[in-house]
């Protein structure tokens, strides 16, 4: 939780660190959020991940000030504001379909908070500019709502929410309508106006490789409660749990055991002492590899083999995909897992039925615990 | 008003919304070729008659039928009757319609069902029952001055029969649907993160509605207002039941030449002229109307 560096460009701003205690919310009999603690600190960019219907987005509601919590409280810089409205909590929201009012043009749109402020005229022409030139839209002010693209709406969303200096930002899923190429160029502008305003930004998205690109830590939802939460790479190369470890990305897991004494069992093969420490219990478990932990190599003909800290195991390819530097392989195993690898692109058969062996090193392995 | 009610189920969220696959273009408008034959046979023919009477009776090309429309102070003083009522009207359904449309919005949906079947009642009755219903309500020793006196709240009735008051009532009741249904339509497509927005972005609940929710429902009002102008300035029964002598309208006067004097050109100029103002009205709330019942095209 490294504070962002601040340029001079924007000194005024003031970056809030918000504290969710124990926030549950239910609809009807429907718990959508479970006693969630969490803490954001002032001016770090902080993703919601998860599957829908997991809680993320009724979190950030809950943030905003949109639904009151059913049990539990929401601090701002360790004032209580849970009772106070949104209007009165300072934040800008970004809504994935841009929510911009269709009948003020994109300067009264962006002028809508200063207005609300009761800022003066000059100044708040001023503030419209400044802000629209911040997101590369100068000039638009005239300009209709209607006569712009999804990206540029979107931009002029974004120059509406942060206008008004606010404490902290929230971004329900903003880029989710736009198509890829706008969307990873709108992540990259998204995470540069982060760094230079210093704000707090609480963004939401159910995709994995936004979250991991634009945060500093990521909070991976789960039925209404934080089923992860690190930095980007410590989710995606620790993951804590099997869920984790598939909703973070592609992955590779085997079956195996641990037995008494150290020792790490793989379906087939003569157990083997595991050479790091566990803090698992002696039962199944599953050990998980990241695509790019996996060496592939053309099949050997040569049967399994466990030995000091490495696996080698042929597997079947069960489909394979060309995605340009590298080739996506899904593999089985002779008893029955299945994973995605990666490996580059030259000399690896990657027809269905082919066979291919992975070297797997117990080092870059992940332990996880087996779901019931 | 078919079009109206196929976009106003309120159990469908987004009804007004085109459903994917639909044919565009003239082809998809085949269906609609024999209403608008029949229509083109029961409407636009007796209009082209009665505008061309308006220009050739009683012998032959002239203007002079227009010339006593247009000069005749009687035909001015029907014709002002005729305006005034129908923006007292308009103004009253607007109002009346659009707090009524709001809180069919607002309601819980087994209340909104209610409201809407409510709302929906003037159309199944005739509007001469209506309008009678009205006189028994409003003469003399009718309902409401009955209760007054029994009350002791008056000593002797009010008039309220034959007066612009009645008229007001009477028109409004009947017109009241046809605001209230526009309005509901854009409430509806009305979206709900364009409020949360606005309370974000610093706005109270109040000012969310007079700056946001107000200004992007409007379209559906204009609509109301329009269709509910260009239908009273057509009134006739209504004022003639229920109005006093100030408040006849020119479909009045217009009936009077034909019955009682057989002068088919002033009541030709008279009824062409009311057309034009209706076009006209049309003209400029055309945008409007389209957009407050069909719903903007995105």
């Amino acid at each position: 939780m490294v504070q962002p560096e601040r340029t001079a460009e924007t000194p005024t701003t003031r970056a809030v660190g918000v504290s969710l205690r124990s926030v549950s919310k239910s609809y009807g009999a429907t718990a959508v959020v479970r006693d969630l603690d969490l803490e954001v600190a002032p001016g770090e960019f902080v993703s919601m991940l998860g599957p829908s219907g997991s809680g993320k987005t009724t979190t950030l509601k809950m943030i905003a000030g949109f639904e009151q919590p059913g049990a539990g409280s929401v601090h701002f810089d360790g004032r209580d504001v849970t009772d106070l409205p949104p209007e009165r909590r300072d934040v800008g929201v970004v809504f994935q379909n841009y929510s911009l009012f269709p009948h003020l043009d994109v300067g009264a749109n962006v002028a809508f908070p200063l207005r609300m402020r009761r800022v003066p005229g000059q100044e708040r022409a001023e503030r419209v500019q400044r802000a629209l030139e911040m997101v590369d839209l100068g000039g638009y002010e005239r300009r209709r709502v209607a006569q712009l693209s999804g990206g540029q709406q979107q931009r002029v969303a974004i120059a509406r929410a942060i206008v008004f200096e606010p404490r902290l930002l929230l971004m329900d899923e903003p880029l989710g309508a736009l198509d890829r190429r706008l969307r990873e160029a709108m992540q990259l502008e998204i995470k540069s106006l982060h760094e230079r305003l210093g704000v707090t930004v609480v963004y939401v998205t159910h995709d994995q490789e936004e979250a991991l690109t634009m945060s500093d830590r990521v909070v991976l939802f789960r039925d209404g409660a934080i089923e992860q939460h690190g930095s980007p790479r410590e989710v995606y190369e620790r993951p804590s749990t099997a869920f984790a470890a598939d909703f973070l990305g592609d992955s590779l897991s085997i079956s195996a055991r641990l037995l008494p004494g150290g020792l790490l069992e793989v379906p087939g093969l003569p157990a083997q002492r595991f050479p790091l420490g566990t803090g698992m219990p002696v039962g199944p478990v599953r050990l998980m590899w990241r695509p790019h932990a996996v060496e592939v190599t053309a099949p050997s003909g040569l049967p399994a083999e466990f030995s000091a800290d490495r696996l080698r195991i042929p597997v079947e390819v069960l489909a394979g995909g060309y995605a340009g530097d590298v080739t996506r392989l899904r593999v089985r195993f002779a008893w029955g897992d299945e994973g995605v690898v990666a490996t580059p692109s030259r000399g690896i058969d990657h027809r269905r039925g082919s066979s291919v062996d992975l070297h797997l090193s117990l080092a870059s392995a992940v332990l996880l615990p087996v779901q019931s | 008003m078919a079009g109206v009610l196929t976009t106003l189920d309120p159990t469908v969220p987004g009804a007004a919304v085109r459903r994917p696959g639909h044919r565009r273009g003239l082809g998809g408008a085949l269906p609609a070729v024999p209403l608008l034959v029949v229509l083109g046979l029961l409407f636009v023919v007796p209009v082209a008659v009665v505008v061309g009477r308006s220009f050739t009776y009683p012998d032959g090309a002239t203007l002079a039928n227009y010339r006593t429309a247009l000069t005749d102070p009687v035909a001015r003083q029907f014709a002002w009757n005729t305006v005034r009522t129908a923006l007292v009207v308009s103004v009253a359904s607007c109002l009346l319609g659009y707090t009524y449309a709001y809180a069919m919005y607002r309601a819980g949906r087994t209340v909104r069902v209610l409201l809407l079947f409510c709302a929906l009642l003037p159309f199944w009755t005739s509007l001469l029952v209506r309008s009678y219903a009205w006189t028994v309500l409003l003469r003399d020793r009718g309902v409401l001055n009955e209760l007054l006196l029994q009350l002791g709240v008056i000593d002797a009735p009010l008039p309220l029969l034959r007066t612009s008051l009645a008229v007001t009532l009477g028109m409004t009741q009947i017109l009241l649907p046809f605001v209230i249904l526009p309005v509901y339509a854009a409430m509806t497509r009305f979206p709900p993160d364009l409020a949360l927005a606005a309370r974000s972005l610093g706005a109270s609940r109040r000012r969310v509605f007079w700056e946001v929710f107000l200004p992007a429902t409007m379209p559906g009002l204009v609509a109301g207002a329009v269709l509910a102008f260009i239908l009273a300035v057509g009134y006739y029964i209504t004022p003639v039941l229920l109005g006093g002598p100030g408040d006849q309208p020119i479909a009045v006067l217009i009936e009077n030449a034909v019955q009682q004097r057989g002068d088919w050109g002033t009541a030709g100029a008279l009824s062409t002229l009311v057309v034009v103002l209706v076009l006209a009205l049309l003209a400029l709330g055309w945008r409007f109307l389209a957009k407050g019942l069909l719903g903007a095209r995105r």
